[in-house]
């Protein structure tokens, strides 16, 4: 999530608050443009309070909360849902104009996957009460809110609490749980959320293999794969639609052909299957000697995996994959994934005309990225 | 070293030089013959790629049966969907009459004009129609036979009508075929067909030195010039999708399938279904001028089927239907229903047929043994006289039906092929004088054997091409079109 810095005055507590006209942008002037508004569910008060840069006027004798930016580096804008914090300074907790937000119910996971790239920490608070805060604040013309974690169904209550939040101040926004799908091995669960979310949540779901000894190996538990296979036939079960994923590694890349044979002979129901390129940070960067493999050496594999997908007639997209790594008949099949704030280009893309088209890197991606990056001109 | 994995249930047999592996559920792979040596002898190391493939495709497990079981069983219950969907093809014979005399007409039909003995009254039609919705299917075809459906079009039309009505309650996703020659059809009944959407299948043999070879009209004269103008005539109303034409091979155009195949093509047909000549109705009694041997006929198969593959490579979207109903069994995990093949076998549980005088039989063959031998072993009711549940709860079907699990088949039982084939006890009965048969020296079997083989050293050859080609009659579109998850950029 984008941070910002500044200085807290009149207030020496946490507030969350939207930002409800205007920009707030480094040099920005009408005073009017640096208004948020935050909302305390509790008291069922809002109040005002004023976000200013260095080159607002002053405000005397206000007693609202004020936030006093420094530095360059932050563009608020209308819609964008913040926390500021005394002595930490701001965090954009949702952002308008992003086409991935998404909010948390725990930083806890029952996984501990080689490639996770937020790797699992235990909670100081029930996160799923601070994000259907954020929910409540967020213009209702969203149009996907993810909710993600650690893994969210080990916070069920918070789970169920963070959809019932969402179908009440977001009714027409579908949500995109990210999980592993273990424990909704339990029927009884996945047709609880079935039936709260009303058709209105779909799952991503990762299964790095084809077999459970090789899945078991990437998330760090034996018996993974079994629990997820299962969780996943509830969900067809119940009518949740589901996104299948896999990150392409060193100890899958291999089987990547038979992974997707695999995923249609066994679940051909899923809606979509995601083929996702590693992103080097958390425990992935921790393992790159373990995981990293160079897209251009499994080229073959994932154009294969990707044809075998298509001509079934299954929905399938790549993400997270630098256009000139990938052979030219799948570039149709190339999603621009990276989210806004952590995609970036490298020198080698000087000029490139595909850049629009292309994913670009992940902000971590400067120690690690392919070999055969050059720009298309 | 002897390794711990455990073997899942599995049928093989060689092919192409290799080993084929097929279990229940119609997951298949195939290994090289020392591969196959090590499989058995527990000698395939746990690292290797052929393990891992063994085991993806549930040929060997090493831990967590429970799970591998619970899987398999899923995938089994996808694969038998057919049995939870019940009986959906409904046959409704309209008229015994016909205006052709074709030499190797299966329904024996016949020309006298005693409308009254040969055709079905509306008071028999509406009780089948009530019959039909009965069925607990969510899908109901009725089909319009003969004879020729359309000398009897204001039954027909009564039939299409009443079930309407009917289906303002019952709901059901409701399609009507009529199975013409279409030398009947004029300006009002393509009207009627059109407004009703109602699909049409007729017959084309080929070229017109082979079609009118056997398919003439009662006067001696060839019907092809008919039956293509008219069929043009109803393709400019119909749109060509919703016509499609059936050929039987027949002794003359068994060596020139491959004009047939350009016939087809030239008349805008999408689509052929090679079918081989049955021994029954006319076709039985002149069997030695026009039959072959199911060698001929799997030859003459594999050799069109190399031509239409030859086609659709370059470009030309043509499915061959046959080919297309085992690839969809082979390659998909779907359960695909199809009366004449399948397990337990489709008569009366998946199809159904009701005769003019409204008895209804289990299958066809089943009703032209009745005209033919006056043997009525398949017929399970009336349906003036029986209810829904005398007739398809009744002992006799379950009895036919329990015979025809080719799971417990003598021969069928350990035949690789199993998970796609079916058996068609009617015909056993017809050749055996008993509902299980011979296998596999019956000529069903010993067909069907053959094409598994021609699509199989196919599958084989791992070329994506054909690759792309197969699945493309699987999905019943072009690849090209299949586009709707590949953005352009
Ligand atoms: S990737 Fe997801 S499932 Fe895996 S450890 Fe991280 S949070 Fe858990
Ligand atoms: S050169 Fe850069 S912008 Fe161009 S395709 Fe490669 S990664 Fe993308
Ligand atoms: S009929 Fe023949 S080919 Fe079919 S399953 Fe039985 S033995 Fe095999």
């Amino acid at each position: 999530m984008r941070t910002f810095t500044g200085v807290a005055v009149n207030f020496s507590y946490s507030l969350i608050g939207k930002i409800i006209s205007g920009a707030v942008s480094p040099h920005a002037t009408e005073p009017d443009s640096h208004i948020f508004i935050f909302n305390d569910p509790q008291s069922r008060s809002q109040r005002t309070g004023l976000l200013l840069n260095s080159s607002s006027p002053v405000f005397e004798n206000c007693d609202s909360p004020v936030f006093k930016l420094l530095g360059e580096n932050y563009v608020v804008e209308k819609g964008d849902v913040i926390l500021l914090t005394p002595n930490e300074g701001g965090t954009v907790l949702y952002e308008k104009k992003s086409r991935s937000n998404a909010v948390l119910v725990t930083n806890r996971c029952n996984s501990h996957c080689i490639t996770c790239p937020q790797p699992p920490q235990p909670d100081q608070e029930d996160l799923a009460d601070f994000s259907s805060k954020i929910i409540s604040l967020i213009d209702p013309d969203l149009e996907v809110l993810g909710i993600t974690g650690g893994e969210p169904t080990l916070n069920w209550e918070g789970l169920l609490k963070v959809v019932s939040a969402s179908r009440k101040f977001l009714p027409n926004t579908s949500i995109q749980l990210l999980t592993n799908a273990r424990l909704l091995k339990d029927f009884v669960k996945a047709k609880e959320l079935a039936e709260l979310a009303e058709g209105n949540l779909f799952a991503c779901v990762p299964l790095y293999g084809d077999v459970d000894s090789l899945h078991d190996e990437i998330v760090g538990v034996r018996g993974a794969f079994w629990e997820t296979v299962e969780g996943l036939y509830n969900l067809a079960r119940v009518g949740i639609c589901v996104e299948l994923r896999t990150v392409i590694m060193q100890s899958n890349y291999s089987r990547l052909e038979k992974w997707a044979e695999f995923v249609y002979r066994t679940f051909p129901f899923v809606d979509h299957v995601a083929l996702m390129g590693l992103e080097p940070i958390g425990l992935a960067a921790e393992n790159i000697d373990k995981v990293w493999i160079d897209p251009a050496d499994y080229a073959k594999q994932l154009e294969k995996s990707v044809k075998s997908l298509h001509r079934r007639g299954m929905n399938v997209s790549i993400y997270n994959h630098q256009i000139c790594t990938l052979p030219k008949s799948l570039w149709p099949f190339a999603r621009k994934s990276i989210s806004e704030w952590k995609n970036i280009y490298f020198q080698e893309c000087e000029g490139c005309k595909m850049q629009s088209a292309c994913g670009g890197f992940f902000h971590s991606a400067q120690a690690h990225r392919s070999q055969s990056i050059s720009a298309f001109s | 070293m002897s390794q711990s994995y455990r073997f899942l249930p599995f049928r093989f047999e060689r092919v192409a030089d290799r080993v084929l592996l097929v279990n229940d559920v119609g997951d298949f792979h195939f290994l090289p013959e020392s591969s196959f040596d090590a499989l058995i002898g527990r000698k395939i190391s746990p690292e290797s790629s052929e393990y891992l493939d063994l085991k993806s495709k549930n040929m060997i497990w090493d831990s967590h049966l429970s799970n591998v079981i619970d899987l398999l069983a899923t995938k089994y219950r996808t694969k038998k969907q057919f049995l939870y969907d019940f009986t959906s093809l409904h046959m409704f014979v309209l008229t015994r009459r016909c205006n052709q005399r074709c030499a190797y007409c299966h329904a024996s039909s016949v020309c006298v004009e005693d409308k009254d003995v040969l055709d079905m009254d509306v008071a028999t039609a509406r009780k089948c129609v009530e019959l039909v919705f009965m069925s607990p299917a969510k899908s109901i075809k009725i089909e319009f036979q003969g004879g020729e459906p359309l000398l009897n079009f204001n039954v027909l039309k009564s039939v299409v009508e009443y079930s309407l009505e009917l289906n303002e309650k019952y709901k059901k996703n409701l399609e009507f075929v009529v199975c013409t020659n279409l030398i009947a059809l004029d300006e009002d009944k393509l009207e009627y067909i059109k407004s009703n959407k109602i699909y049409i299948s007729t017959s084309l043999d080929g070229p017109e030195y082979i079609h009118d070879e056997f398919r003439k009209n009662r006067s001696g004269e060839g019907s092809y010039k008919n039956v293509t103008a008219n069929l043009a005539l109803a393709q400019s109303s119909l749109g060509h999708d919703n016509i499609s034409a059936l050929m039987t091979v027949t002794d003359l155009s068994i060596d020139h399938l491959d004009e047939v195949i350009d016939e087809y093509i030239a008349r805008g047909l999408g689509s052929i279904f090679l079918r081989m000549l049955n021994p029954l109705g006319y076709a039985s009694a002149e069997w030695n001028r026009l039959g072959y041997s199911v060698d001929d006929f799997v030859d003459a198969y594999a050799k069109a089927l190399d031509k239409i593959i030859q086609i659709n490579r370059s470009g030309v979207y043509f499915p061959e239907m046959f080919t297309t109903l085992l690839l969809s069994r082979i390659l998909t995990p779907f359960s695909t229903g199809f009366v004449d093949l399948q397990s337990p076998a489709g008569v009366g549980i998946g199809g159904v047929i009701y005769d003019t005088n409204g008895d209804v039989y289990v299958s066809d063959e089943a009703r032209m043994l009745a005209h033919s031998k006056g043997d009525k072993s398949f017929c399970v009711g009336n349906a003036h006289s029986h209810s829904w549940r005398e007739i398809f709860g009744s002992e006799r079907l379950r009895e036919i039906i329990s015979s025809s699990c080719i799971e417990a088949l003598p021969g069928c039982a350990w035949c690789v092929f199993q998970s796609y084939c079916g058996a068609d006890p009617v015909r056993n009965y017809a050749v055996y004088g008993d509902m299980v048969g011979k296998r596999p020296e019956n000529d069903f079997c010993r067909k069907h054997k053959a094409i598994f083989r021609v699509i199989f050293e196919y599958l084989a050859k791992d070329d994506e091409d054909i690759e792309d080609i197969f699945w493309s009659w699987i999905i019943g579109k072009p690849l090209a079109e299949n586009s709707a998850n590949a953005t352009q950029m």
